[in-house]
């Protein structure tokens, strides 16, 4: 088979098609900053560094695809929350002993986020346009529109109060506070796609089953994931969901959003979760991106993505990392995960 | 070689890891060689500025995502501090989302008594009336007793007895391996008397509120329900509220040690409110004196 590029090998996989091998698509925005001896701070609110940043680890490794983020708070930032820069090698915090919201009824008289004026929001789609201009005629680029409807209604109310909220504040109220984040997040991932992104995702962590139940997450989560999904790839635009932590208990669910790709952490059942997803959506993930990745040597980095390969038959899989890699992760480890793909995941037709 | 023990202090948010944690240090002699590993989760290092920390190192990971880059600077760090103080004990308090058990188990594999470290079993403080409300209904609660960690149950001095007798029965038939120790005169101690019955049927809850009309809550200062809470610690479990004070719109609330408040970054629009909790014993001498206070 004539050998593919990063963009047509993810495209292939995305339309059910056999592409020439796994692609490897790392979740970097860490050690990409690392790679291109930026610091964190230095670049968390430059568009141009942040390209910059993709454009160059991407051509010192060749992986497949690049994933732009900078932090968990741009979006709550553009929604008016106050956010910590206090230390230039981490990504940037919400605080949340503040919150934006002190009682969940306040968002009925909120404005939305404008993603080409608010916040850093305009730096993320700068990334993407630059990237996209520079190298995504060959490499595919997922441009974030940062958290999903839960994920940002915790950042914007406090992660304690909501936590307590979801057990004492009357249902609807909070299920109207979550239509709210939701609409702010659609406006963000259209805008991914009008800068020319290949596809977009949300991190909906928060509620996945290291923090709630999954009984919990169809109760106020899922639904709102679901209603995203539609509104996003309707607009043209396959769309991604990132959970991270163990979410081997809601897989199904993760499938019936419709999303094109589920992005899962290093404690999903690999075999499993494929047999679940049985080629609806395309797998991403999932070596540790602590242990291995960091920690362990190239052989470990090795031996978990052939087990990851093996597990899936190679099929509807995009190898990443399960969740954003360490800045600190050694070159050896990262050259590994890619080598695999190259070992163990070539299709011959 | 020097030996350092790490103790993981777990326990959902406000069960009072960082009361628990405070005491410790105040009662550790001078020159103990204590490190101090602060892990806040998605906030400003809030508990490191509580910290009594003058006389100790004291590192804060903060940010990052709950299961990833945390897990590797958590290990980076503890290894630095190994390295460059070898200190005899590393307190590290988890974050309250955090499932304390999956951190012992991460430094458990990273640490080993070759390289000269003990990781204990995990310490898991509890709030009586947090448990209460969370335990069985928040998966992220629940997290905190896995591996049959140490419990402390915290704030034992101003709730009703036959609450904290509720909690620890519970505790005790739900997790009949783990040790509970409760505080005593204001000191931890082991406590001897506990039984295994499970006498939550029928219980009836002590814990009583107070909610002031509309009104009332107009005439609150910050400055005076601060010192009223102070002033009442031991009576006032929680005081949570909505006030304007000079056009401005402010958050406060009091958790029974500390007092917060925020200002509203937008107009609320809405109406002042305040609810204080206390217990039934003391709910009316503190409804008597809000009432002389306006």
């Amino acid at each position: 088979m004539k050998e593919m590029t990063g963009l047509e090998r993810c495209q292939a996989v995305l339309n059910k098609e056999t592409p020439d091998r796994v692609p490897v698509v790392p979740q970097t925005f860490m050690f990409a900053a690392e790679t291109a001896g930026f610091r964190i701070g230095d670049m968390n609110k430059d568009g141009r560094l942040m390209a910059e940043s993709h454009r160059i680890s991407q051509d010192k490794y060749g992986y497949d695809g690049c994933v732009i983020d900078i932090d968990d708070a741009s979006l709550a930032e553009a929604c008016g929350a106050t956010v910590i820069f206090d230390n230039p090698d981490e990504p940037a915090l919400v605080d949340e002993h503040n919150p934006l919201v002190t009682d969940l009824r306040q968002f009925s008289d909120m404005e939305f986020p404008d993603p080409l004026k608010d916040g850093r929001l305009p730096a993320w789609l700068e990334a993407t346009e630059r990237l996209i201009a520079d190298i995504g005629d060959r490499v595919f680029v997922m441009g974030r529109s940062d958290q999903g409807p839960f994920d940002l209604l915790c950042l914007l109310r406090g992660t304690q109060n909501l936590m307590m909220e979801l057990i004492t504040e009357e249902p609807e109220v909070i299920w109207k506070a979550l239509d709210w984040c939701r609409e702010a997040n659609l406006r963000f991932a259209k805008a991914q796609k009008d800068a020319g992104a290949h596809a977009t995702s949300i991190g909906d962590s928060y509620a996945g089953p290291n923090l709630i139940s999954p009984e919990m997450f169809r109760e106020f989560a899922l639904e709102h994931e679901i209603t995203l999904c539609k509104q996003v790839q309707d607009y043209g635009i396959p769309w991604s969901l990132h959970i991270c932590g163990n979410t081997n208990e809601i897989i199904e669910d993760m499938v019936s959003t419709g999303a094109s790709i589920l992005e899962v952490d290093w404690q999903v059942d690999m075999k499993k979760a494929s047999e679940i997803v049985d080629g609806r959506a395309v797998l991403m993930g999932n070596i540790d991106p602590s242990d291995p990745l960091v920690y362990g040597t190239p052989e470990a980095v090795d031996l978990k993505a052939k087990a990851i390969i093996e597990a899936t038959g190679g099929k509807h899989l995009f190898l990443s990392s399960g969740c954003a890699m360490g800045r600190r992760t050694p070159e050896d480890n990262m050259r590994a995960m890619i080598n695999a793909a190259k070992k163990y995941g070539t299709f011959d037709n | 070689m020097a030996h350092s023990t790490i103790k993981i202090i777990g326990g959902f948010l406000g069960s009072g890891k960082t009361t628990y944690l405070n005491r410790i240090l105040s009662q550790a002699v001078p020159d103990a060689g204590i490190a101090l590993v602060i892990n806040e989760f998605g906030s400003v290092a809030l508990d490191g500025d509580l910290i009594i920390h003058e006389q100790y190192s004291m590192m804060e990971i903060t940010g990052g995502c709950l299961c990833c880059s945390l897990k590797a600077d958590l290990i980076t760090g503890i290894s630095d501090i190994i390295k460059n103080e070898a200190p005899r004990i590393i307190y590290i308090e988890a974050t309250g989302l955090a499932v304390p058990d999956e951190m012992r188990k991460t430094l458990e594999k990273h640490f080993s008594e070759e390289d000269g470290v003990t990781v204990d079993p995990v310490t898991v403080t509890v709030d009586c009336l947090q448990y209460k409300k969370m335990k069985g209904k928040l998966r992220i609660y629940d997290s905190q007793f896995e591996g049959s960690p140490g419990i402390k149950l915290t704030k034992t001095d101003i709730y009703p007895e036959d609450l904290i007798e509720e909690v620890n029965n519970h505790i005790r038939s739900s997790h009949k391996d783990i040790k509970i120790v409760r505080p005593a005169a204001g000191r931890f101690l082991f406590n001897s008397t506990l039984n295994n019955q499970n006498n939550e049927t029928g219980h009836k809850d002590n814990i009583q509120t107070i909610t002031l009309d509309r009104e009332q809550a107009q005439k609150v200062k910050k400055d005076r329900i601060q010192a009223f809470c102070r002033d009442h610690s031991d009576k006032i479990i929680r005081m949570k509220g909505l006030i304007k004070n000079s056009e401005i719109w402010e958050d406060v609330q009091f958790d029974g040690e500390n007092f917060f408040s925020s200002e509203l970054k937008k107009d609320y629009g809405g109406e002042c409110k305040m609810v204080l909790f206390t217990s039934d014993e003391n709910r009316d001498e503190i409804a008597q004196k809000l009432q002389r206070y306006f």
